[in-house]
C-alpha cells in the first residue's frame, strides 16, 4: 500500500511542479465559463439560463485537459525521457504501477477541477451532499478520459500521433455531446453518437443535480464506461511494460 | 551472487544476447565490457526484470528473475547510462522519491541524501530542477540514486561518462565503499582504465556472447607474445638477438639502432634473465623498458575490433 501511495505521490509532484500548466488550465476554465458562457448566454435565448447550462461543460473540459496529462506523462516517459524502464526496475509490481498511475490521474483531475466544481455548486445552489456528488461525477468522468489518454499513450510512438488522438478525443467529447447544446437541436446521427459519450452522461448528471436529486440513469452508464476505459487503459499500459 | 544460465534474448528475429553463462560472486565488482550494441545493456535490462529472457535463467541472490521478479527488484538498483528521472523535479526531490520507493528507512533517508549530495558538492544544485543542470551534474544525480539506495546488487552503466577527473575518482571511491559495505557491483563500461582499476573480474561481451571472463591481469596474460622489452645498449651486439631467441617465451628479437627489441610472453618474469644474458655477452645496458598489453589490447583482441 505504501508503494502505491509513493507512485501516486510522484505523479502529484510532477503534475503540481508544472505550475504554469495549472494556471493555463484555470485560465481556460475562466474563459470558457466567464467569457464564452456569458456572451453565449446573451446570444442564445429559449433554453433557460444558457450560462448555467454551459457551466458544467466548462469544468469538464478542464477535467479532460487535466486527465490527458496522465497519458502525456506516460507517453513522455516511454518516448522522450525513457524513465519508463527506470520505473520498471523499481520494487513495485507492474500491475500496481499501472493501477496507481490511472488512479493518480483521476485524483489529480478531481483536485484540479475542485475550484470549478465549487463555483458551479454555488451557481446551482447545491446542498453539501449534492456538491459531493458533483465531485464524484468529476472523479468518474476523469476515469474515462484517463483511461483513453493512457490507451493513446501506450499505443503512440510519436508525438504527432498522440496529440492527434488527443485532439480527436477532445472533438468527440465536446462536439458530439450535449456540452454546448441539447440533443433536440442536433441532427439524428449526431444525437445517436452523443447519447453514447461520457461527456453527455457527465454533463447531464451534473445538470440534473439542479433538481435536487441524482439521475442514476445517467450516472450509472458513466460509471460503467469509465470502468471499461480504465480497464482498457490498464491492459494497454501493462502491455507497454512488456519487452 | 548473480548467476546467468544460458541466457538468450531475442528481439524480432535478432539475438541480442546469445547463451550467456556466468557467475558473479557476492561483493565482487564485475566489469562488463563490450562494444556498442554488444548486448551489455540488454543483459542488464534482462537481469533487472525489465526485459523477459527468451530462454535461460538468471538468479539474483537465489531468486529467479523469471518467477520472482518482485524479490529481485527488492535487491537491485541501477544507475543508467543516460540519466533517467523526472527532469521537472529537483535533485533532492528525485533522491527523496527514489529512496522512498526503494524502501530506504525513513529515519536514515535525509541523512543519506545529505551525505551523498555533500560528497558530490551538489548541496546548492539540489534545489534546482534537474533539466537546468549540466550533463555532468545530471550524471552525478543518476549515480547518487544508487549511493542513497545502497542496494544489495548495484548496477552502474558507464558511471563516469561526462564526469571530470576528480568526480571520476570520487565515484570510483564511492563504488569501492559500496562494495566494502556488502554490495555486489556490476559495472558496464567502455572505459578500459575504469574496468582495469575497478574490476575484480571482467567479462567481455561481443555480438551477444560472453567471449572471455577473468581478472584483468589474467586476461592480459592470455595474449601470448604481446609483451615488449626495449633494452637500449651502449652499442649493439650482433649475436644477441639469436641468443635471445633460444629462450622459449621469446617470439622475436631484433635491433632497432642501439635498442634491442624483444617480443615475448611473461615479460615481467623474464626481464632479469634477459638482462643477465645481455650483460654476460658484454653488453652495457643503459635503459630497459617493459611494455605489457593493456586491457584495451585484450578488448580489441577478443572482440575482433581494430583501431580506426
Amino acid at each position: 500500500m505504501n508503494r502505491v501511495l509513493t507512485v501516486i505521490e510522484r505523479d502529484f509532484r510532477i503534475f503540481f511542479a508544472d505550475r504554469f500548466l495549472l494556471v493555463i488550465m484555470f485560465v481556460n476554465f475562466t474563459i470558457d465559463l466567464g467569457v464564452s458562457g456569458l456572451s453565449l448566454s446573451a446570444m442564445i435565448k429559449g433554453y433557460g439560463d444558457y450560462f448555467l447550462y454551459i457551466a458544467p461543460g466548462a469544468n469538464l473540459i478542464t477535467a479532460t485537459v487535466a486527465s490527458f496529462q496522465s497519458g502525456r506523462d506516460i507517453w513522455r516517459e516511454r518516448i522522450i525521457q525513457d524513465t519508463h524502464t527506470y520505473l520498471l526496475t523499481l520494487p513495485v509490481p507492474k500491475p500496481m504501477v499501472a493501477a496507481s498511475r490511472l488512479f493518480s490521474g483521476m485524483l489529480r483531475t478531481t483536485m484540479t477541477t475542485l475550484p470549478g466544481t465549487a463555483v458551479i455548486a454555488l451557481l446551482y445552489h447545491l446542498s453539501f451532499p449534492l456538491s459531493l456528488v458533483g465531485v464524484l461525477i468529476m472523479l468518474v468522468y476523469s476515469g474515462a478520459v484517463c483511461g483513453l489518454s493512457v490507451i493513446a499513450a501506450s499505443m503512440s510512438s510519436s508525438l504527432e500521433l498522440f496529440t492527434t488522438v488527443r485532439s480527436t478525443v477532445q472533438v468527440y467529447l465536446s462536439f458530439f455531446s450535449t456540452q454546448f447544446y441539447p440533443t433536440s437541436i442536433l441532427p439524428p446521427v449526431v444525437t445517436d453518437v452523443s447519447n453514447f459519450n461520457p461527456m453527455t452522461w457527465a454533463v447531464e448528471s451534473f445538470r440534473a443535480l439542479q433538481t435536487g436529486s441524482v439521475d442514476v440513469g445517467l450516472f450509472l452508464p458513466l460509471v460503467g464506461l469509465s470502468a471499461c476505459l480504465l480497464g482498457a487503459g490498464f491492459v494497454f499500459y501493462r502491455r507497454a511494460m512488456e519487452f | 551472487m548473480i548467476e546467468f544460465k544460458d541466457v538468450w534474448k531475442r528481439f524480432k528475429g535478432t539475438d541480442a544476447v546469445r547463451g550467456i553463462t556466468c557467475t558473479i560472486e557476492d561483493q565482487e565488482i564485475f566489469g562488463l565490457l563490450g562494444p556498442n550494441g554488444a548486448g551489455k545493456s540488454t543483459l542488464i535490462m534482462t537481469m533487472s526484470t525489465v526485459y523477459r529472457a527468451t530462454s535461460g535463467e538468471i538468479l539474483v541472490d537465489g531468486h529467479s528473475v523469471n518467477t520472482e521478479p518482485g524479490k529481485v527488484k527488492e535487491l537491485i538498483g541501477i544507475s543508467f547510462q543516460d540519466p533517467k528521472y523526472d527532469r521537472i523535479l529537483t535533485a533532492r526531490e528525485i533522491l527523496q522519491w527514489h529512496a522512498k520507493v526503494t524502501g530506504v528507512e525513513k529515519g536514515v533517508r535525509e541523512k543519506r541524501i545529505d551525505d551523498v549530495l555533500t560528497k558530490f558538492g551538489l548541496t546548492f544544485e539540489a534545489r534546482k530542477r534537474t533539466w537546468m543542470l549540466s550533463g555532468g551534474t545530471k550524471k552525478k544525480i543518476e549515480n547518487a540514486k544508487i549511493f542513497v539506495q545502497r542496494p544489495k546488487v548495484a548496477v552502474f552503466d558507464e558511471p563516469t561518462a561526462y564526469l571530470d577527473v576528480p568526480s571520476r575518482l570520487l565515484v570510483w571511491d564511492m563504488i569501492d565503499e559500496l562494495r566494502d559495505e556488502g554490495s555486489t557491483v556490476l559495472l558496464a563500461t567502455n572505459m578500459m582504465d575504469e574496468a582495469d582499476r575497478m574490476s575484480d573480474r571482467v567479462g567481455i561481451v561481443s555480438k551477444g556472447e560472453m567471449v572471455q571472463v577473468g581478472t584483468p591481469d589474467a586476461l592480459k596474460g592470455t595474449l601470448k607474445g604481446r609483451d615488449i622489452i626495449e633494452m637500449t645498449l651502449e652499442k649493439p651486439i650482433p649475436e644477441l638477438p639469436a641468443e635471445m631467441k633460444k629462450i622459449e617465451d621469446i617470439q622475436d628479437a631484433h635491433f632497432e639502432g642501439d635498442t634491442l627489441v624483444l617480443l615475448l610472453s611473461n615479460g615481467r618474469e623474464l626481464l632479469p634473465h634477459v638482462i643477465n644474458i645481455a650483460t654476460a655477452k658484454g653488453a652495457k645496458v643503459q635503459s630497459v623498458n617493459l611494455k605489457q598489453p593493456s586491457l584495451e589490447d585484450v578488448f580489441l583482441h577478443y572482440t575482433g575490433m581494430k583501431l580506426a
